[in-house]
């Protein structure tokens, strides 16, 4: 009795020094990325677009990874046959990047972003086509050559996606890698 | 009158060299400061990163460096955009800001590290100190039980 009692006490006044030596196993490291809508609920969220009116959406990242994580948020848009990020197969899409956002969160900690957005678009009647002219985004304006959608016979919609692709800082390779997240709002397009 | 013609073909020449390469310049200049400010970003959240191993409260670090990539951000879109003075501009903003906090960031990983070694250190003596004499105090009472029930087990024989 006296020696299991003095064992017990001898682990719990030895804790603090084993602490310093052991290496704990970690939970499962991850990063949450999420959209929220104009409400800062997971609805309401925007879809038919009118050109020259700006929307508004929430967009947040909660860093589960351990340590503090640098982010960059890649922003693109792509119509229905262009490259879309595939997360069976971990892909982003091959889609040019219009901007990074970037982000440092500490372990356990969030970030979030309100964004308005908005196009500029005409519709291209010879073509039937909605050419892009314009991107707003914060209140930033960019200028989109060559961003175009046709008719989507399957959505009954001129189809237009926009992604926020997450990446993360990975020090061992020295560069932002793709990290298997993505956010994306599908609109259509009125005109 | 040779020598004239061949001096102002010369002047001439070098005016629009000048003014034709002006802008690659101009425009490679804003690029590698948006490549310094992305460089100087990554050193510091280095550092941050280092802090926050070490214990330091980084919330206030990641909070100003979360103002810089937005700034940063800004830049790359006026560079896409093609408005370079506006891109050297938000760039230069960055860099001087990243300044600042890569020596806020170097201090409090620094004053971290060494706190937590110095804890570190009680934290290890203390707690030896303190096993020590459980296992005394444990080996103590042990005893004394031994010799005690020993006894009562002579007295009964």
């Amino acid at each position: 009795m006296v020696i299991a009692v003095t064992a017990i006490l001898a682990v719990y006044t030895a804790t603090p020094a084993l602490q310093e030596f052991l290496v704990l196993p970690k939970g499962e490291a991850f990063t949450e990325l999420w959209l929220l809508g104009p409400g800062h609920m997971t609805e309401n969220y925007p879809y038919n677009i009118t050109s020259g009116q700006s929307y508004d959406v929430f967009l947040g990242v909660f860093n589960h990874l351990g340590n503090v994580a640098c982010y960059s948020i890649q922003v693109k848009i792509r119509n229905q046959i262009q490259s879309e990020p595939n997360s069976m197969e971990h892909n982003s899409s091959n889609l040019p990047v219009l901007f990074n956002l970037y982000a440092v969160v500490a372990d356990n900690e969030s970030w979030e972003l309100p964004v308005r957005f908005g196009f500029d678009y005409y519709y291209d009647s010879a073509q039937s086509k909605v050419v892009y002219t314009k991107f707003l985004f914060n209140d930033k304006v960019l200028t989109l050559n060559g961003y175009s959608t046709s008719w989507d016979t399957s959505r009954s919609s001129f189809f237009a996606n926009l992604i926020f692709e997450l990446s993360v800082y990975d020090r061992g390779t020295g560069s932002f890698q793709y990290h298997e997240r993505y956010v994306d709002l599908k609109f259509n397009m009125t005109i | 009158m040779g020598v004239v013609r061949f001096v102002a073909s010369a002047v001439m020449a070098a005016l629009f060299l000048t003014i034709a390469f002006a802008p690659v310049s101009a425009q490679q200049s804003v690029s590698d400061s948006i490549a310094t400010a992305k460089q100087q970003l990554i050193e510091c959240f280095d550092l941050t990163s280092q802090a926050e191993a070490a214990g330091a409260n980084v919330s206030s670090l990641t909070a100003s460096l979360n103002d810089v990539g937005t700034l940063l951000s800004q830049s790359e879109l006026a560079y896409t955009e093609g408005d370079f003075e506006l891109s050297q501009s938000l760039s230069f903003q960055c860099i001087n800001r990243l300044a600042n906090l890569l020596s806020e960031s170097l201090q409090i990983r620094n004053s971290a590290i060494s706190e937590r070694s110095i804890q570190s250190l009680y934290r290890v003596l203390f707690s030896i100190f303190g096993t020590s004499i459980v296992l005394l105090a444990g080996y103590s009472i042990w005893r004394f039980l031994m010799r005690r029930y020993l006894q009562v087990e002579v007295v009964a024989d």
